[in-house]
């Protein structure tokens, strides 16, 4: 029932019952009233304000409303005011703007006063864009400053980062993270690249901000540092040696022929000098190349906050694709020179942090005076040292660390050999001691670098050969005379072929006529048809027997006086070559031990006896008779120099050839022998198989007496022999040395091919030019110790007499290196047996 | 029935004149006959539009809008009170019950006016 709240009589309807309330009936007290209204800016009630009505204060309820009731309606206006938010809103909200006004009561009125509560606004600030410039390393953090710049507390959202950027592991401010007005908080970042390039992408950052999200652009960019060798205004060109004219590649890059860097502009103090600690007195070449004996590396694609130093370690990492330091028998290794390398300080010039002028040189102490050095030759008698002697596919190694990240670079430095020749070294009648071919290979190698060739074992893993004489295969004719005929009357040769088979041995004896007239090429070849039609019994029935006739057009030995050495009756000696016939392998069924074991030549010998009685008629009797006029010859192989004076196309050393030269012409053969001269000559004299020619012991010593006086005094006769003009398979070089010749720091191996390349029978009137060489500058300063890259004396060429006998030997200046150097040019095509396909290159 | 239903109707109307003449009589002036009447009708559709059909109900609102103006717009509880209306599945009278218990009696038959800014 309605109650008047203002005398609390019931107020009762007139007219009937009461049903659903009725409204308050006027009531004659009926008082003026104040309402302090609270809202917000949504218009909701704001329950718990603090307000003042004429200095009372009261707290809005529920509905925003702090009733002053009743007031005293009254002319004078009531202050009011809001004091105070309530605190739950205390951080959203704040006091309005006009947060006093009056109020003037009105009797039986509530006038009501409204008061909107500014809402409080948070900002969040952060710097627009963050910029991890260019760096190194798979991660790298940055921090970045979020500020609440507005009046209300922010509260953060949802952060999501772009792709290879994240939050750091330490990072606490996630999702919720509240800042209050005026702070900040740190957001900690994590740019992780993975992969070289550029990468951005937008943070996005979400809050209680209006104007969330806020984008924060993040930008990085990794790099990846790496050397660049370099020369002048362009990188240096490395030219594979003698492909091309090295020389005009080194003008047309340089400013200058000599050193790439013109010497009167260049600045000498940024030379980084290599003193290095050389025991060894062998000096190499590294000017055999378009070597840049002065050349600049420099590192690019730095990172921004790289230093402007930087500290760089270079050095020979490989000579030959060996590592340098690492093998065994290393001489200098583990000296701070080689092992460590050499410190270089890379300076910024821009972008770029460019190394002083450089230089790789291989030399020697004395050479090292104020030189630069990288790389050197060893002496021991290692497969490593010899490669370490090799002057050929040199890589260059530097190496720094940059910001942690570490950076390398291998350079091909003095490029590639024009020819790589292979070389089998062999004993003969190996006697023990002790051979050191890789050390002399090695010399080999630093001997001809200069001229682009390379020296390497034709099979690596047996550096000396031992090999046992070949058989007597060879049969010569006319290998003495070189007369153009073999006989001037009939002749039967006897020939008898001995093999095993079936664990028996088989002799096998052939008759061949001569008739009178015939050339010696007519005898072998009716040798060689006798062979053909033998026929054997039992095992060696399917036996065939065969051989192969050479005739050799040019003459035999030419030698015209005066000379140094010159044979004293050469003018007993035909001109006309030798023929030779080889016992060739048999067909038909496997034989062992193949050889040839007696020759014999008998004639028919007619002797007439007068009858005794004087009566009868004579009694004629035909007889064969030992014949030793015919020159048919099966060679002593047991050693090779069984005939100096017919050195070299021998007869025993084309059996020698031919059983140890490369069938495939792919090496220099080398062979090393300890029975030389008189020796060789006494074994063959003693040999049961002689020269049918020089049947007699006496003769054959007489006969040869220079030259076994010569051979006597001397301990280290030196034979080449060149079959580069026979058009047979074996053919090839072979060299023959006494042991005592391949002594280390000998050069008579070094000499030989020498020959081998230049002139290869010296002993020829117009000898054959194998090569053509020539200076490639002429240019620059002098040679001299600083710059020659070898100390030896390279006798490559030879000098002709007026006589066409062989005098003196062209001698290369030592020392090719800086402004001047020599190369071959040019190998005749002839050279080896005159294949047109070159096997060396 | 007509005949009927516009006698009781008319009577409808003279005791709410006669009521905001009495009660409210500064709004009377202001409205002058027309205009109450007018303001009876659009109570008796806002009502009708809530559910609100009994004398008793349009006169409670009535009475309301001339406390609180015809949106209820002067009223802190104007939320309250329209979502209370517009609940219709409940029955007409409680929800008068509940408007006059809480708006009414806030009032005490005074008209709320709203303090001009200043």
């Amino acid at each position: 029932m309605p109650v008047c709240s203002q005398c609390g009589h019931t107020i009762d309807c007139p007219n009937h019952a009461h049903v659903v309330g009725s409204v308050s009936q006027p009531c004659p007290l009926k008082r003026g009233a104040v309402w302090l209204w609270v809202v917000d800016e949504s218009g909701g009630n704001v329950e718990g304000a603090t307000v003042t009505f004429n200095g009372r204060t009261g707290t809005t309820d529920a509905s925003g409303v702090a009733a002053f009731d009743p007031v005293t309606v009254q002319d004078d206006p009531y202050d009011v005011a809001v004091t105070a938010v309530p605190s739950t809103r205390e951080k959203t909200h704040a006091l309005p703007t006009a947060a006093t006004g009056t109020v003037t009561a009105v009797q039986a009125q509530i006038v009501t006063k409204k008061f909107t509560l500014r809402t409080l606004r948070p900002k969040l600030a952060v710097v627009d864009r963050h910029d991890f410039k260019k760096v190194v390393g798979a991660s790298h953090k940055h921090t970045l400053v979020l500020k609440n710049e507005g009046d209300g507390e922010l509260t953060l959202g949802a952060i999501t980062f772009p792709t290879h950027f994240k939050a750091d592991d330490t990072n606490a401010v996630t999702t919720g993270t509240t800042i209050a007005v005026g702070h900040e908080a740190e957001l900690k970042i994590e740019y992780t690249p993975g992969a070289v390039g550029e990468h951005s992408g937008d943070l996005t950052l979400a809050s209680n901000d209006a104007a969330s999200p806020k984008a924060v652009a993040l930008h990085g960019e990794l790099v990846k540092p790496a050397f660049e060798l370099f020369r002048g205004t362009g990188v240096l060109p490395l030219v594979p040696f003698a492909t091309t004219d090295v020389a005009e590649h080194l003008d047309g890059a340089l400013p200058d022929t000599d050193h790439g860097v013109d010497a009167d502009t260049r600045d000498p103090s940024l030379d980084a000098a290599f003193t290095f600690p050389l025991k060894t007195d062998y000096a190499t070449n590294v000017h055999a190349d378009a070597d840049p004996s002065v050349f600049r590396l420099r590192l690019k694609g730095m990172p921004d906050a790289a230093p402007d130093e930087v500290a760089v370690v270079v050095k020979v990492l490989k000579a030959s694709g060996v590592a340098l330091p690492g093998v065994a028998g290393f001489v200098n290794a583990g000296t701070a020179g080689v092992a460590a390398g050499m410190p270089v300080t890379f300076k910024k010039n821009g972008a770029v942090w460019e190394s002083p002028y450089l230089r790789v040189a291989t030399t020697v102490t004395d050479l090292s005076k104020g030189a630069t050095a990288m790389v050197h030759s060893s002496y021991a008698a290692t497969i490593a040292d010899a490669a370490n002697a090799k002057q050929f596919g040199r890589v260059l190694e530097a190496k720094a660390t940059v910001m942690g990240e570490a950076v390398a670079g291998e350079y091909p430095m003095g490029g590639e050999p024009w020819a790589r020749v292979p070389v089998r070294f062999c004993a003969v009648g190996w006697a023990g001691g002790v051979l050191k071919p890789l050390a002399k290979l090695a010399e080999l190698n630093q001997y001809w670098a200069g001229q682009g060739l390379e020296f390497k074992l034709h099979d690596p893993l047996v550096p000396l050969a031992q090999l046992v004489a070949p058989p007597r295969l060879l049969l010569t004719l006319n290998e003495h005379t070189g007369a153009a005929l073999f006989t001037d009357h009939d002749v039967r040769v006897d020939v008898t072929v001995s093999f095993s088979i079936g664990g028996g041995d088989v002799d096998a004896a052939v008759t061949a006529d001569v008739a009178a007239g015939e050339t010696a090429s007519q005898a072998a070849a009716h040798i060689k048809n006798a062979l053909g039609a033998w026929r054997g019994g039992g095992a060696a029935s399917a036996v065939r027997l065969d051989a192969d006739v050479f005739d050799f057009a040019a003459p035999r030995v030419v030698l015209t006086g005066p000379g140094p050495n010159p044979p004293a009756d050469l003018t007993a000696i035909g001109a006309r070559g030798p023929t030779d016939l080889t016992v060739k392998e048999t067909t038909g069924a496997a034989v062992t031990n193949l050889r040839i074991t007696r020759v014999a030549a008998t004639r028919e010998v007619t002797t007439t006896t007068p009858d005794p009685t004087g009566n009868g008629p004579p009694t004629v009797t035909v007889a064969r008779v030992a014949d030793t006029s015919v020159d048919a010859f099966s060679p002593p192989v047991a050693q090779a120099f069984h005939d100096p004076v017919c050195n070299p196309p021998s007869a025993a050393m084309r059996a020698w050839v031919r059983a140890f030269g490369s069938p495939g012409r792919d090496a220099v053969t080398v062979l090393i022998s300890d029975r030389v001269g008189e020796q060789a000559l006494t074994a063959l004299c003693e040999a049961g198989l002689s020269t049918l020619y020089d049947a007699n012991v006496d003769t054959l010593k007489g006969r040869m007496a220079p030259e076994l006086a010569s051979l006597a005094s001397s301990t280290s006769p030196i034979s080449i022999l060149n079959f580069g003009r026979w058009t047979e398979p074996q053919a090839h070089f072979v060299i023959f040395l006494g042991r005592g010749n391949f002594s280390a720091g000998s050069n008579d191996l070094q000499h030989e091919v020498g020959h081998t390349l230049v002139d290869c029978n010296h002993t020829l009137r117009e000898p054959s030019w194998f090569y053509k060489y020539e200076l490639m500058h002429a240019s620059g300063p002098p040679m001299g110790k600083a710059n020659r890259m070898t100390r030896h004396k390279i006798k490559v060429d030879t000098a002709l007499n007026a006589g066409g006998w062989k005098s003196d030997y062209i001698v290369l200046a030592e020392g090719y290196g800086g402004a001047a150097r020599a190369r071959i040019t040019q190998l005749a095509p002839q050279w080896c047996t005159g294949a047109t396909d070159f096997p060396w290159t | 029935m007509a005949p009927f239903q516009r006698r009781v109707m008319a009577a409808f109307f003279d005791r709410m004149a006669a009521m905001v003449a009495q009660d409210f009589p500064a709004e009377h002036r202001a409205l002058g006959p027309g205009g109450v009447r007018a303001l009876v009708e659009r109570m008796i559709a806002w009502g009708a539009e809530h559910r609100v059909v009994t004398e008793g109900g349009v006169a409670v609102l009535l009475t309301l809008a001339l406390q609180y103006g015809e949106g209820f717009e002067r009223s802190p509880d104007r939320a309250w009170a329209l979502r209370e209306l517009a609940e219709v599945a409940r029955p007409e009278s409680a929800r008068i019950e509940s408007l006059l218990r809480r708006m009414a009696q806030r009032a005490q038959g005074r008209v709320v006016v709203i303090a001009p800014e200043e």
